[in-house]
């Protein structure tokens, strides 16, 4: 009976866990990007790319800004084709796709950032974002708490002076 | 006595019931005709026509700082259907000076948005384009195939507007002058066919209207009997109600049939355009224009390629006929009528993006139904590069020239970063639709070694390429008690080497020694991650590269080494739209980290070496092709299979070389396939 008792409210418990994991959308700009913007790692990374990249990036904000997840998509992949390794293209894939409830393309995204994308700096810091956030919304506990784990690591603090 | 009825009475009942009788018979068959003609005229002008999908090439992206050669643009200008200018550019033409090209686009609609028609800037200077204004602009994709109706009716509608004006009034003047006049039956036509052919003795001349041929066509009658000209002439009356004359004289260049190329039914003004004179209709010259018009009457009698005089006689009637009735100029005809027939001599050869479309195929098989494809009217965006396969297919033709007439061979080119794929050719002869690229499965050769290496960094503890190997002669019994002894390809033995030398100079016994340590199972495991399914092996000679794989196979492998480690498939679909613009499936670029990115830049390091001072020192030494190469040759027994993969910064490609019946030839990886991809390396 007492065990009948335990189980009730750990259930009630997880599926409103559950419930609110699948009706939470993530906002990129609040939980991924803004906090990576005030970084204060000494080190700041941001790896070289195309100009046209970084017109191509901006251009797909703006489509995100208006909601418009497929041409924000497309314009990202126009990005990627000028240059296929660029983590700061990767990193807005993962982004677009979070923010699109596609979790799972936003953890393969954002996986491949982490462990091919810089090691410092903001981006280092918005892919992990992203890739715990991914992975709270898969139930992926381990890497979620990994990747934020990982967060402090982005930030070369300044040694103190005495 | 019964009086008897007189006679006239009887005739006034017969002749009353006759009266009832034969308005009662005509409206008995006669309505229904009506209204079964009606519903037909009806249903043929509401009739849908399948659309083909159309497969276009990726459009060419412009940015600062973009590796592109003036003859790049150039081709793909050209391709385009470009025209060059000298003075100011109008849409459609280009300015080149030099290195500067000034380009009005023609826009396109995208899935992402509309790039618009403008004026584009471009300097090319030492291989990468110096000045772009605006910052980053697209160009419209070249089509390069069309998925067909199960019909196979090659059709592409297109409005009245777009053809030219020459064209539309040059159909009335010849097939029907009363057109803008009659009611889809011209009776004073009939009338004068029928005394001329009567003169004649036989059919001379048909008395169809324009209108009368559409329902025809539509309709596809065959016999020409009393009952069926009634039919057609009540249908044609029916659609000269319903339709303007405008509407009719388009619906005609669309449906009206052509001619046929091979089992595909050619219909309308486009198709044939494409077909007999690869161009787009509003291109056509006169003489072309007048050759179509001609041969509308008999596409089969009058065919250009079989029946040439028969058509350039046509041709010219019609050139006469033109010049007669005021359409063109005395000048004109006269140089019209002695230009040569010029029809396209490419339309019976593979078209150069055949073998692509093959892999494209692939990708959408388990998409697409056949029905989708053929009826949908769908956009599909390929990532096939105009350029490069040009180069690629000009490289293949010439295999005869650089090797010998009796090999054959198959190329691969893809992005070396992200496994797109921007060209494929099957085969050296433009005849041949076999796709050896995707369908010839041979031996690889030592092609696998660079992979045995990479598993032995991958799955054994102590072993980097300074880790000495024996390159001694080695005795194996297999199973079946079969005694196997590898040899090396210079039939020598190097005693104590190291690892690194045994992959660089591609040593057989060296790397059993090593497979030793490796094991078959391990071994094979290892070669499923990368998504190669070994069938039942229990032989070491799978370590030698006796397993047979295709090119496409071979190149997907080697892309672990060009993407440093990631397990990427090979893409030639991009996106796929609705004929709305509407995206219904893209590529997900899926990538699986497959190896240690450092044991791949050690293995990247040893297959460099190779093409410096190893067996593909030609690519550096004889052929200078600059930049950082990475490469590995593969030669089977006997020279079977030559092959040759490799990659730069850039670009990866992969080569086969051999024959088809699996006869030994003299060429090795570096004396035959790699001759191949260093031309073509050369050339891009």
């Amino acid at each position: 009976m007492k065990t009948t008792l335990f189980k009730i409210p750990v259930l009630i418990l997880l599926a409103m866990s559950l419930t609110h994991c699948s009706l939470r959308r993530v906002d990129v700009d609040d939980e991924v990007r803004q906090p990576a913007e005030q970084s204060e790692s000494v080190i700041q990374i941001a790896p070289m790319a195309p100009e046209a990249v970084q017109i191509l990036v901006s251009q797909a904000d703006e489509h995100l800004k208006e909601g418009m997840h497929n041409q924000a998509l497309m314009t990202l992949k126009r990005a990627l084709d000028i240059s296929p390794q660029s983590a700061l293209v990767q990193q807005h894939m993962a982004e677009v796709y979070l923010s699109d409830g596609q979790y799972q393309l936003a953890f393969d995204w954002s996986s491949m950032v982490v462990n091919q994308g810089p090691a410092f700096g903001p981006l280092c810091e918005r892919s992990r974002r992203t890739l715990a956030l991914a992975a709270e919304m898969l139930a992926d506990v381990e890497t979620q708490s990994r990747a934020l784990e990982s967060v402090a690591g982005c930030s070369q603090k300044q040694a103190p002076r005495f | 006595m019964a009086k008897k009825r007189p006679q006239p009475n009887r005739l006034k009942h017969w002749l009353r019931r006759l009266l009832w009788f034969i308005p009662g018979l005509l409206l008995g068959l006669c309505v229904p005709w009506y209204l079964y003609i009606d519903h037909v005229t009806e249903s043929m002008l509401d009739e849908q026509w399948d659309i083909p999908s159309v497969i276009y090439a990726r459009p060419l992206e412009l940015y600062l700082e973009k590796r592109l050669t003036t003859s790049a643009l150039q081709y793909e200008l050209d391709l385009l259907g470009y025209q060059a200018v000298s003075g100011t550019p109008k849409p459609g033409q280009y300015q080149r000076y030099k290195d500067q090209f000034d380009i009005y686009s023609k826009g396109f609609q995208f899935a992402d948005g509309a790039t618009h028609s403008r004026r584009v800037k471009v300097t090319i200077d030492r291989g990468r384009i110096s000045y772009l204004s605006p910052e980053i602009y697209r160009l419209e994709p070249k089509v390069i195939g069309q998925f067909f109706s199960s019909g196979l009716e090659s059709r592409q509608p297109v409005a009245i507007t777009s053809i030219p004006d020459s064209m539309v009034q040059g159909l009335q003047a010849v097939e029907d002058r009363q057109f803008k006049h009659h009611h889809g039956v011209s009776w004073v036509g009939i009338l004068r066919a029928a005394i001329k052919n009567l003169m004649a003795g036989r059919v001379v001349q048909g008395g169809s209207t324009l209108t009368q041929q559409l329902v025809k066509n539509k309709l596809a009658y065959h016999d020409n009997n009393l009952f069926r000209k009634l039919h057609e002439a009540l249908a044609a009356t029916l659609v000269e109600h319903k339709l303007s004359k405008q509407d009719i004289l388009q619906l005609y260049f669309n449906e009206i049939y052509w001619g046929q190329d091979g089992p595909v039914a050619i219909h309308g003004v486009v198709e044939a355009a494409q077909y007999y004179f690869a161009k787009p209709v509003e291109r056509l010259s006169i003489a072309e224009q007048a050759l179509l018009v001609g041969i509308i009457k008999g596409p089969s009698w009058y065919n250009p390629y079989k029946q040439p005089q028969r058509a350039t006689e046509r041709r010219n009637l019609v050139l006469k006929i033109w010049y007669d009735t005021g359409i063109i100029s005395q000048s004109l005809w006269q140089s019209a009528n002695r230009q040569p027939l010029g029809v396209s001599q490419h339309r019976r050869l593979k078209t150069d993006y055949e073998d692509y479309i093959d892999v494209v195929k692939r990708q959408l098989r388990s998409q697409f139904s056949r029905a989708d494809l053929s009826q949908k009217g769908l956009k599909i965006f390929t990532f096939l590069d105009p350029y490069v396969q040009f180069r690629t297919n000009q490289t293949a033709r010439q295999t005869s020239q650089w090797l010998s007439e009796d090999v054959e061979s198959a190329i691969i080119v893809s992005g070396a970063q992200n496994a797109q794929l921007m060209a494929v050719s099957g085969s050296k002869n433009t005849r041949s639709h076999y796709n050896r690229a995707l369908l010839a499965k041979r031996q690889i050769g030592s092609l696998i070694k660079p992979l045995v290496y990479l598993a032995a960094l991958e799955l054994l503890p102590d072993f980097d390429l300074e880790a000495p190997l024996s390159d001694t002669p080695i005795r194996m019994t297999t199973d079946d008690g079969t005694v196997w002894q590898p040899k090396n390809w210079d039939q020598q033995s190097l005693g104590e080497i190291s690892a690194r030398q045994a992959l660089v100079q591609s040593r057989n016994q060296a790397t059993v020694h090593l497979a030793q340590r490796i094991g078959l199972t391990p071994f094979i495991r290892f070669l499923s991650k990368l998504g190669l399914t070994i069938k039942r092996s229990n032989h070491y000679s799978l370590f030698l590269g006796a397993t047979e794989l295709t090119p496409f196979e071979v190149h997907h492998l080697f892309g672990v080494f060009a993407s440093r480690g990631v397990n990427a498939q090979v893409l030639a679909v991009n996106y796929v739209t609705g004929s709305d613009g509407r995206v219904l499936s893209e590529s997900r670029i899926k990538q699986n980290v497959i190896a240690d990115r450092q044991n791949i830049d050690v293995i990247n390091q040893a297959l460099h070496e190779t093409t410096t001072s190893g067996t593909a020192r030609k690519l550096t030494q004889q052929f200078r092709i600059p930049g950082i190469l990475f490469g590995k040759t593969g030669t089977t027994n006997a020279g079977r299979d030559s092959w040759f993969a490799g990659f730069d910064q850039h670009l990866q490609a992969t080569v086969w070389v051999g024959r088809d019946d699996n006869g030994a030839t003299r060429y090795t990886g570096s004396s035959g396939a790699l001759i191949l991809w260093a031309h073509l390396f050369l050339n891009l």
